[in-house]
């Protein structure tokens, strides 16, 4: 998928990708593109930034952790995080439902 | 190249295009994304050197990570100068109060009058939305070399300061007298300066990529 379509949505694809359980950025690259079986499969150096950028804004939040050996920056969704997530889901209903009505209506 | 030294150079090759950018997380964070990508390419059952090469590409190109970290890295040292800014304009305001109180107490002049204006000006400065003239003396300054820039910043601030000094010392009878007349516009002045300071604050990654 076009970069520039999926930047719009990242916050919210992060958002969703660490949610369910705190993951370091490798796990969570992998998770976004497992889920949409292989659809975001975005450059994995540009995820950084976005995450900085949401742990900045108070949505995430993480720390180092060492496990078998390896050391990992775990990012995990913090209480404004996940409010910020519904929000954002429900926007994101909104929207997908009117472009899909515009796309099915020509 | 061995896969160390594969994924070594391509952490220095980042770390060169962000310049002076603060940035040991971001680089220890792209260390240890590489080796478990690397891993996973591994065991998938390609080469050493391929699994390394794979793992840059989907990474991407360093000049482009680098570029959109400063994005982050201006967006959040910007964040936190204006909070500082904030914090500044308290005193600011409560010294109006204190020219206000000698107003009202001792001397009833339309120069303190002027005097409390400037002073609040000089907090709406420091807390008031970014202006189209802060942002143009922003760009302006940015057009000095990094190396000069605070230098001109404080050169321009602190001659400013000298003719305001000067202008409040004209007929005055005292230092007090002097320091009372000519605060409030060194206030502003000063908070002008770390407002256009703030605003031209950038972290530009080297445009050869630091090459």
């Amino acid at each position: 998928m076009r970069g520039e379509i999926l930047k719009g949505h990242l916050d919210l694809l992060l958002l969703t990708a660490v949610q369910t359980r705190p993951a370091h950025g490798y796990a969570v690259i992998d998770a976004l593109r497992m889920l949409s079986q292989g659809t975001f499969d975005l450059p994995e150096g540009t995820v950084y930034p976005a995450l900085h950028r949401l742990e900045r804004g108070g949505l995430l939040a993480s720390c180092w952790s060492d496990q078998s050996g390896r050391r990992r920056r775990i990012y995990s969704v913090t209480d404004r995080g996940r409010a910020a997530l519904v929000q954002q889901r429900q926007d994101w209903a909104v929207f997908s439902n009117a472009v899909q009505s515009v796309v099915a209506a020509t | 190249m061995s896969e160390p030294d594969l994924i070594s150079a391509y952490v220095a090759a980042v770390r060169q295009a962000l310049g002076a950018a603060p940035a040991a997380r971001l680089l220890a964070e792209i260390r240890e994304h590489l080796l478990e990508s690397v891993a996973s390419e591994r065991e998938r059952g390609l080469a050493p050197d391929e699994a390394a090469a794979r793992a840059l590409e989907r990474f991407g190109p360093p000049e482009e990570v680098a570029r959109q970290y400063a994005e982050e890295l201006t967006a959040a040292a910007q964040e936190r100068r204006a909070r500082t800014l904030r914090a500044m304009a308290a005193p600011v305001v409560l010294l109006s109060l204190y020219y206000l109180r000698f107003f009202l107490a001792v001397r009833q002049e339309t120069s303190t009058l002027l005097q409390i204006g400037i002073l609040l000006v000089a907090a709406l400065v420091l807390v008031g939305p970014a202006t189209q003239v802060g942002d143009s003396a922003a760009s302006l300054l940015r057009r000095v070399p990094d190396r000069l820039r605070g230098w001109t910043a404080t050169g321009v601030a602190a001659g400013l300061g000298m003719a305001c000094l000067a202008w409040a010392d004209r007929d005055s009878h005292s230092v007090s007298d002097t320091l009372t007349r000519s605060v409030p516009m060194l206030c502003l002045i000063g908070s002008l300066a770390l407002r256009v300071g703030s605003a031209s604050l950038r972290w530009a990654p080297r445009p050869d990529g630091g090459r």
